[in-house]
């Protein structure tokens, strides 16, 4: 039976089935748009490398699996799918992130034949000694790019410091040495245990009948729910792993990120949570604080300056950071002005105006169907509902966020990761 | 395209697109001015234009006021366009059905008048302070592009290439120019751009004709009198007799190969969908030919694509390799357009790259600004700004036409970033 989920105020409503596969699938309606987009997503990502299979063993795979999943399941006997895409009109494309893999496609005509095309393929593994080798070579260059990105690996060094033993410690790619060991028989292994329709959603936004995209469904994702997957992380000690990660790389500007690492809300509040620590960050570090004037006016941070809440199953962190002339100087300044904030408390009015702000963009957010979609999935994933983010944010107090000031920032557990110049 | 244009006045333009689908208010003013040695100048004045106002001198005030608007967006930056620099200011407000409150596009719009016209001068110039922490913010910017290889290349390639053409320029302009800026001549170069730049004013969002034209018209009337000069047409750029190769060494992983080439096809040419359709065959997707080739058949690259700037008539290459493979990497683009120019290649392969492209300009429609900008550049090279016709054209396209394209390019530039490795040490 379909429910519809709505948000009145907005005008918009999103359409859900569960199969009797397990499959969770979504629709948001948009007429008179002429993109039609859809994803087909697993709640498998690069920090779910230790699971229990369906025999009942405990396993370990290569840092990097879920990824290199990704890239082979688009390689079928008889070519390539993207192509069958494109002869559509269609453009596919797939991410892996630390949490999911997600198989997407947008196109204006013969939605019916992508959508079909998509909820097959992604069931249909195809792996060879010969076409897994050859991956390798395009994985490679990938990892390469990511290891000349200095945005990117200030980023993972963070998490690197941040975190002892969870795995989003490792790059989602995994490493140039990690890749060389998934061959045919892992990746067989992670499909089947990972790829069963109850541990993956289906979400479908644009001019579209959600009794059609239900029903497609129904028809290509067959099967019976199976037990819920057991996946195995590490206990995660509470202090980080190292204070300071430096490293030198060819950038024009140095670059810098500093972590707060956060006890991860229990899954229930997480939606919550995130609301709320955005809200937080925005009045601590956004662009009308007055830590952000202070820093401009000082000369540490540009535009680029930014902050946000990364978490997931089993991690949390406030993250900020950007390009500075002085990693060392900005860094001092922000624990200086952190802490005449923790003596102030926060201005109700600064709340007040973040929260407005925040309704602004979530009504924006709506422009775009493709990115509603993203996020939704994301979050449906992990059992939680965007929507529910107009009326939380209606809720929200000054006294909610100020709490979480003084637990997220009062005896910091804190991480730096710094990238500057090769010399 | 639904955007309706009104004349206001000598260079000047409204185009409206009135529209319920999307739940913000979205406002672009695009001034055009030569592209040539005031490029940092021109991308230095909205950065500072953009720390306040008159009535709200100080940047935290504005950000705070645009934050009271249900987090209204306003910004301003340059693009490269051609052999021009367009300053693009752009504000995007949620639409107040959505909100409870009151509209806040009334006051945004004069927010936007404010930042473009009513900036806090200091004896007749910018404020001192705020060019001088913009000027170092600048500085970083340019110094920034340094860290993307891939952009790195691409501006090395353009400067190997153009060398004294405006086209050279880069977007930002070049860290040598900046320390002269001063608030008294950036204000100036300022006034002189409001006076003299054709300026289009797009506006998107679920409004009344007659709204949007008082809107545009108190734009217009609080940037005073215009004298409005023609945009600068590209110069025709000049290949070398011989193509140049350039290496550049770096402690990159990756290498970054950069190709450019020259076209015979510009965008207001009436043949210029071949172009299109050809560079689509050739890397605008991943059905093309060099992804195909380079990443799936010979895994030498995560990317492999082509790009097509028509104002100028140049084809650009990019693909990230491991630096022992540039020669066979470069051996195969080149292969490929070979490919092209002896037209072997499938029907199929035309149909696909019809059908992706047309599904690009059927999205266009579907973001507010991705449709202003679409149809300001098809304005901008006088081609029909219709999805239906654009689509016409494009399908309307021969065979012969897409290898007479192909035929059309000339290799000008190979610009490749290496690693510092040992290597292969014989690719100069």
């Amino acid at each position: 039976m379909a429910t519809r989920i709505e948000v009145p105020a907005l005008r918009e409503e999103i359409w859900q089935e569960v199969l009797p596969s397990g499959l969770s699938c979504y629709v948001l309606p948009k007429p008179g748009f002429a993109t039609r987009y859809a994803s087909f997503s697993t709640r498998y990502g690069s920090c779910d490398q230790t699971f229990v299979d369906r025999d009942g063993n405990l396993r370990e795979t290569p840092a990097g699996i879920a990824h290199f999943l990704e890239h082979k399941l688009f390689e079928e006997k008889d070519g390539n799918v993207a192509e069958r895409f494109s002869a559509l009109g269609a453009m596919s494309n797939a991410y892996t992130n630390y949490g999911a893999t997600s198989y997407l496609f947008s196109t204006t005509e013969h939605f019916s034949e992508a959508l079909d095309l998509l909820l097959h393929f992604v069931q249909r593994p195809y792996f060879t000694e010969e076409n897994v080798e050859k991956e390798q070579g395009i994985i490679a260059e990938e990892l390469r790019m990511y290891l000349d990105d200095p945005r990117s690996v200030v980023f993972q060094n963070l998490l690197g410091a941040l975190y002892q033993r969870h795995p989003v410690r490792v790059e989602i790619g995994g490493t140039l040495e990690s890749i060389r060991r998934i061959g045919p028989d892992e990746l067989f292994l992670c499909h089947r245990t990972f790829y069963q329709p109850g541990n993956m959603v289906l979400m479908v936004a644009g001019d579209v009948d959600p009794a059609e995209v239900f029903a497609m469904a129904r028809q290509a994702v067959g099967g019976v729910r199976e037990p819920a997957l057991r996946r195995v992380y590490p206990d995660e000690p509470r202090p980080v792993a190292e204070e300071m990660k430096r490293q030198r790389m060819a950038v024009g500007v140095p670059l810098i990120t500093i972590g707060f690492k956060d006890d991860p809300a229990p899954p229930e509040e997480a939606l919550r949570r995130e609301m709320i620590m955005e809200i937080l960050l925005d009045v601590l570090f956004g662009p009308s604080s007055e830590i952000h004037r202070q820093l401009y006016e000082e000369g540490l941070i540009g535009q680029q300056f930014s902050s946000s809440y990364f978490s997931g199953d089993g991690y949390a962190a406030s993250v900020l950071g950007g390009p500075t002339p002085d990693p060392d100087h900005l860094l001092a300044r922000v624990e200086a002005l952190l802490g005449e904030t923790l003596v102030r408390g926060l201005d109700p009015k600064d709340v007040e105006r973040s929260r407005r702000r925040s309704l602004g963009e979530f009504v924006a957010l709506f422009n775009a169907p493709e990115a509603v979609a993203h996020a939704y999935s994301e979050y449906a994933l992990r059992g939680l509902d965007l929507m529910a983010v107009h009326d939380l944010l209606q809720e929200v107090t000054a006294d909610d966020v100020g709490r979480r000031l003084q637990e997220q920032f009062h005896t910091p557990r804190r991480s730096v990761s710094i990238v500057e110049g090769a010399g | 395209m639904a955007f309706i244009e009104t004349p206001l006045e000598s260079g000047a333009s409204l185009f409206l697109w009135s529209t319920p689908k999307f739940k913000t208010t979205t406002v672009r003013v695009l001034l055009r001015a030569p592209l040539d040695q005031g490029a940092s100048a021109g991308a230095l004045v909205p950065m500072v234009l953009q720390r306040g106002t008159r009535s709200l001198p100080q940047t935290i005030l504005l950000s705070r006021r645009l934050d009271m608007l249900f987090g209204a967006e306003l910004r301003a930056d340059v693009l490269k366009f051609g052999e021009e620099q367009v300053t693009i200011f752009h504000l995007e407000v949620a639409q107040s059905r959505y909100l409870s409150g009151e509209d806040p596009l009334p006051e945004a719009m004069t927010l936007l008048g404010d930042v473009l016209t009513e900036p806090p001068l200091e004896s007749g110039g910018l404020r001192g302070e705020w060019v001088s922490q913009e000027r170092e913010n600048l500085r970083r910017r340019i110094q920034g592009i340094y860290s993307d290889k891939a952009h790195y290349a691409q501006v090395r390639l353009v400067e190997a290439m153009c060398g004294l053409e405006p086209y050279a320029i880069p977007r930002l302009g070049r860290l040598e120019d900046l320390d002269r800026h001063t608030g008294d001549g950036l204000w100036r170069h300022w006034q002189e751009t409001l006076r003299r730049a054709p300026l289009a004013i797009y506006m998107v969002g679920d409004l009344e004709s007659a709204t949007a034209e008082k809107h545009a018209h108190r734009l217009l009337e609080r940037i005073g009198r215009r004298e409005v000069r023609p945009p600068a047409l590209a110069t025709p750029h000049a290949a070398p007799a011989s193509p140049r190769e350039i290496r550049e060494r770096q402690p990159v992983a990756q290498g970054k190969l950069a190709i450019g080439f020259t076209t015979s096809l510009h965008a207001w040419d009436p043949g210029y969908p071949a172009l299109s359709m050809m560079n689509g065959i050739y890397g605008g997707f991943s059905h093309s030919r060099l992804f195909q080739e380079v990443r799936e058949r010979h895994s030498l690259a995560y990317y492999a694509q082509s790009q097509v700037d028509g104002l100028k008539g140049l084809l650009f290459v990019h693909l990230g390799i491991a630096p022992e493979n540039r020669q066979a990497a470069q051996d195969l683009v080149l292969e490929q357009l070979e490919v092209l120019r002896r037209g072997e290649f499938r029907p199929q392969e035309a149909e696909d790259t019809l059908k992706g492209i047309a599904t690009q300009i059927e999205q266009s429609e579907d973001a507010p600004s991705e449709a202003i900008m679409t149809d300001f550049e098809l304005r901008a090279a006088g081609r029909p700004t219709e999805p239906k016709r654009r689509i016409a054209a494009l399908a309307a396209v021969a065979r012969d036409e897409i290898v007479a394209a192909a035929r059309g390019l000339a290799l000008d530039t190979v610009y490749f970033l290496d690693g510092e490795g040992d290597g292969d040490g014989d690719a100069d």
